[in-house]
């Protein structure tokens, strides 16, 4: 795996408080990678550190293999990042900030500017200030994706965005990173927005790497499951640890298997709980995952 | 270089309609001073309304200079972790030079170019005008280096004028807090309150300006220290902490004193060509001895203390070119009987040869009109030259227990004695409107004369002078001489004036345009001047350069207090010493 963006052992402190903590990922090129986690998880920190915007305590980080904290205009070029919470030049109209950042790019390419201000419909001539948030979103990705950067960093793109413009921004994504491969990193709390995007998928939780998998091993490896038993059979006290949130209700057992295999996965839960009159087995969403994951770290740490 | 124009042009374009107004107060400021003395009639209240709005000006120039810099700064904030640059291709030091060039650029060579035509305008020489060039641009870019430095570990405009107060106000007021408390505790509180003066080294005139340099370039070495720092590293802690430790030190340089005296150099000699100190001795004129008895106020309340004798007289430095005159600035003497027992020391100071700058001011004290009398031997002021004998310096003061314990014994007299050099040089007017004066960069104009209120007269005049840092110690006095009377009369002048740069025109000066208005009074005491005084009368112009220091010891024999007029009882040590500070060391 050619991995365009790493971290090691990376660590951030504020005063007493670790946002970040010992953070090893790998994020593979031409992958559009999930980066999820609660509020407050730390991946604005990860990705502010990648940025080289703020100093990690400990640890390292490469982006386009070079150390984060020698970021230069060099690997800044070659980057797209949208934030939430960066800044906008709002004094500009849209066209004065696409004059401002041509100049800087070697790679502006006209003609997909033109292209993107005319999908996400955005009036060149009016000021920025004047725009609503997902307007100003939009704004933000089309100064940051004309110049084709081989990197795209989003940083929760989809906060005040509404459910149509959202729509429209994934498939826009999902054209260009077809059309390109262009490596996308998303972070974002709410998965429903990457689910369709994303083939990686990594989660952090109070600052530490919960996972970090393509989406397609996970979605393989996690099945929610339903057994219920003969009557008189007992259910045991431990159940195999691969079995999270197990919930019993008289004779059913619910669990989400998180080592499930296509290939005799039932008969392996049958063998770990023996007895199994009905079992239903289902695939499970990227966010039903998530929240099975979320809600175990929250209740075992 | 193409992406630092690039920045640089955007910043402009967001800038404009601050960088027009900018540009409307400088043009505004150098009209009023370069053009309001000829476009106002002579009245006084308008000429200082116009000073004050000048002053209101500068301020107002000073707030909008501080809202560009904020605003360049902060837009592409250096402090946190959402600027829009950060995410683009731009190197921090094309930043930074960008955000210099913008300024250098837009905000200081407009004001610049327009200070020089200014000079021009005013008469300054090419040569002047040019000499002031430095001068403008490294005052211009020490006030924008200051805000930047202040917008650049900020985040808005409040931020940074509050971090201004707290590191130009609130850090001063700490550190001479400290000293305070410093002094109390190790030096304890009798000296704190002590009256006493140490000897001072003479310092070559122009030297007391290193102080105000010094700062200066400690503020702007720091002040570019932490904008660098920040923009370069975008560490802003450090760069608080580089601000802080900086406004500290410039703080400790400025609280040092002279570049001279702390380095402990030799002030360069006078120039033998105009005064040879070989040749010119020191001398105490006997009969021009005086006692005087006073209370000596406590300094720091105002408080009256003992009773004190102060021995006053004459001391003249002799020969001297027509054009110079002595001051004794500093007298340390000493009294000894005649058994060689010390009996006493004391120190007195000039306050007008130690004061700092003198240029322009209205005031004529006693010791600037001895002086005076020096350069006009033979003629009288009026105003000065009353029963009290104000020019007789104080050569010591006791305690009234010494005077009776000692009155009848002939003690010895020695002082060492510091004399500041001045050269004068006079210029002389027709008293009429019109008449004027030219030399160099300096211009004077009568603009009306007025003669007919029962002896008094009033003369308007209109000067400009122009001054770098290393002139500034001159001063310019003007005289009605009636030369067949012998008598002259000194000008006190209430005017106002309107400078370049304003408000720094004490440690920076350069460019002064005065509306004088000159009030020639006969003295109460004196016999009554009548219309025709004026007949005869010139008006001459005195402006007087400290030249340097010459030290010369004075000795008297046989010095019996009780033989030694008594001057007028209770006057005050400064009525009677014109304008000297003394110390007592009793042993």
């Amino acid at each position: 795996m050619n991995a365009i963006i790493e971290t090691h052992e990376l660590t951030r402190r504020f005063g007493k408080t670790t946002a970040v903590r010992n953070l090893s990922l790998q994020v593979p090129e031409g992958s559009v990678f999930a980066f999820l986690g609660p509020n407050g998880a730390g991946k604005t920190t990860v990705i502010k550190m990648l940025m080289n915007m703020i100093r990690p305590t400990s640890g390292r980080a490469r982006m386009l293999g070079t150390d984060s904290l020698r970021l230069g205009p060099a690997q800044l070029a070659r980057i797209g990042y949208v934030s939430e919470n960066q800044q906008m030049l709002e004094w500009m109209t849209v066209q004065q900030l696409i004059d401002f950042c041509r100049p800087m790019y070697p790679t502006w390419d006209p003609d997909l500017c033109r292209q993107l201000s005319r999908q996400f419909e955005l009036p060149l001539n009016r000021k920025i200030k004047t725009f609503s948030r997902g307007m100003k979103v939009k704004a933000s990705l089309l100064s940051s994706l004309s110049y084709r950067p081989e990197l795209v960093i989003l940083d929760e793109p989809f906060t005040g965005l509404d459910p149509l413009v959202r729509d429209e921004f994934i498939r826009g994504l999902l054209e260009l990173s077809g059309r390109s491969q262009w490596t996308i990193l998303v972070a974002s709390h709410d998965i429903d927005e990457v689910e369709r995007l994303a083939d990686w998928v990594g989660v952090i939780d109070k600052g530490e790497r919960r996972l970090a998998e393509p989406t397609a091993s996970l979605q393989a490896r996690f099945r929610q499951c339903e057994a219920t038993l003969e009557p008189g059979r007992e259910i045991p006290e431990t159940l195999p640890d691969s079995w999270l949130l197990a919930e019993r209700a008289g004779q059913v057992v619910r669990f989400v298997d998180c080592r499930y295999r296509e290939e005799g996965g039932e008969q392996t839960i049958r063998n770990s709980l023996p007895g199994i009159k009905d079992l239903t087995v289902r695939p499970m969403s990227l966010k039903a995952i998530f929240l099975a994951l979320a809600r175990t770290f929250r209740l075992y740490g | 270089m193409n992406l630092i124009l690039h920045l640089a042009a955007w910043d402009l374009r967001c800038l404009r309609p601050y960088l027009g107004l900018w540009l409307g107060l400088v043009v505004l400021q150098a009209v009023l001073v370069g053009y309001a003395p000829h476009l106002f009639p002579v009245e006084r209240g308008l000429v200082f309304s116009l000073s004050s709005f000048a002053g209101w000006l500068a301020v107002l120039k000073i707030c909008l200079l501080a809202v560009i810099v904020a605003q360049l700064v902060q837009k592409d904030c250096t402090v946190g972790s959402t600027a829009f640059w950060l995410s683009r291709p731009v190197s921090r030091v094309r930043l930074l030079i960008g955000k210099v060039l913008f300024l250098v650029l837009a905000v200081i060579l407009p004001s610049l170019l327009v200070e020089v035509g200014l000079l021009i305008n005013c008469g300054v020489t090419p040569y002047d005008t040019l000499r002031s060039v430095p001068q403008i641009f490294f005052l211009a870019l020490l006030a924008v280096v200051l805000l930047m430095m202040l917008a650049a570990v900020t985040t808005s405009l409040a931020r940074a004028i509050l971090a201004g107060g707290l590191a130009f106000l609130g850090l001063p007021l700490l550190w001479f807090l400290a000293l305070g408390a410093w002094s109390l505790f190790f030096l304890g509180m009798e000296t704190f309150l002590s009256d006493e003066i140490t000897v001072a080294r003479p310092v070559p005139p122009p030297s007391y300006d290193t102080v105000f340099v010094g700062t200066a370039l400690v503020l702007f070495v720091i002040s570019g220290g932490v904008v660098g720092c920040q923009y370069l590293t975008r560490r802003t802690t450090w760069s608080r902490i580089f601000l802080v430790t900086g406004v500290l030190l410039a703080l400790l340089i400025s609280s040092m004193g002279n570049w001279e005296q702390l380095l402990g150099t030799t002030p360069p000699g006078l120039d033998t060509a105009i005064l040879n100190p070989a040749q010119v001795g020191a001398r105490v004129e006997r009969e021009s001895l005086a006692l005087a008895s006073t209370r000596a106020p406590l300094s720091l309340f105002g408080l009256k203390g003992d009773k004190t004798m102060v021995l006053k007289g004459s001391i003249a430095l002799s020969p001297l070119p027509s054009d110079v005159a002595a001051i004794a600035a500093q007298i340390s003497a000493k009294l000894v009987l005649p058994s060689g027992e010390h009996l006493a020391s004391h120190v007195s100071q000039s306050n007008y040869a130690f004061d700092v700058s003198r240029w322009g001011g209205g005031y004529v004290s006693g010791e600037r009109a001895a002086a005076l009398r020096q350069t006009i031997r033979g003629i009288t002021l009026l105003d000065f030259d009353g029963p009290v004998g104000l020019h007789d310096w104080e050569l010591f003061a006791f305690g009234k227990d010494l005077y009776d314990r000692h009155r009848e014994v002939g003690m010895a007299y020695t002082a060492q004695v510091d004399f500041l050099i001045q050269r004068n040089a006079i210029a002389a007017m027709r008293l009429e409107e019109g008449a004027g004066y030219d030399r160099g960069s300096d211009r004077a104009a009568i603009l009306s004369v007025d003669t007919s209120n029962r002896g008094h007269s009033i003369v308007h005049i209109n000067e400009i002078g122009h001054r770098l840092m290393q002139d500034v110690r001159r001063q310019v006095t003007y005289l009605l001489i009636n030369r067949s009377r012998r008598q002259a009369l000194v000008g006190w002048d209430s005017g106002a004036f309107l400078s370049m740069p304003p408000h720094l025109s004490r440690g920076f000066p350069m460019l002064r345009v005065r509306r004088l208005r000159l009030n020639f009074s006969p003295p109460h005491n004196g016999p009554p001047i009548g219309p025709d005084w004026y007949d005869g009368a010139e008006l001459i112009r005195i402006e007087s350069r400290d030249l340097g220091w010459i030290s010369r010891s004075i000795h008297l024999e046989d010095l019996v207090l009780e033989r030694i007029a008594r001057s007028s009882p209770e006057a005050t040590p400064t009525e009677a010493g014109g304008g000297t500070n003394g110390s007592i060391e009793r042993e």
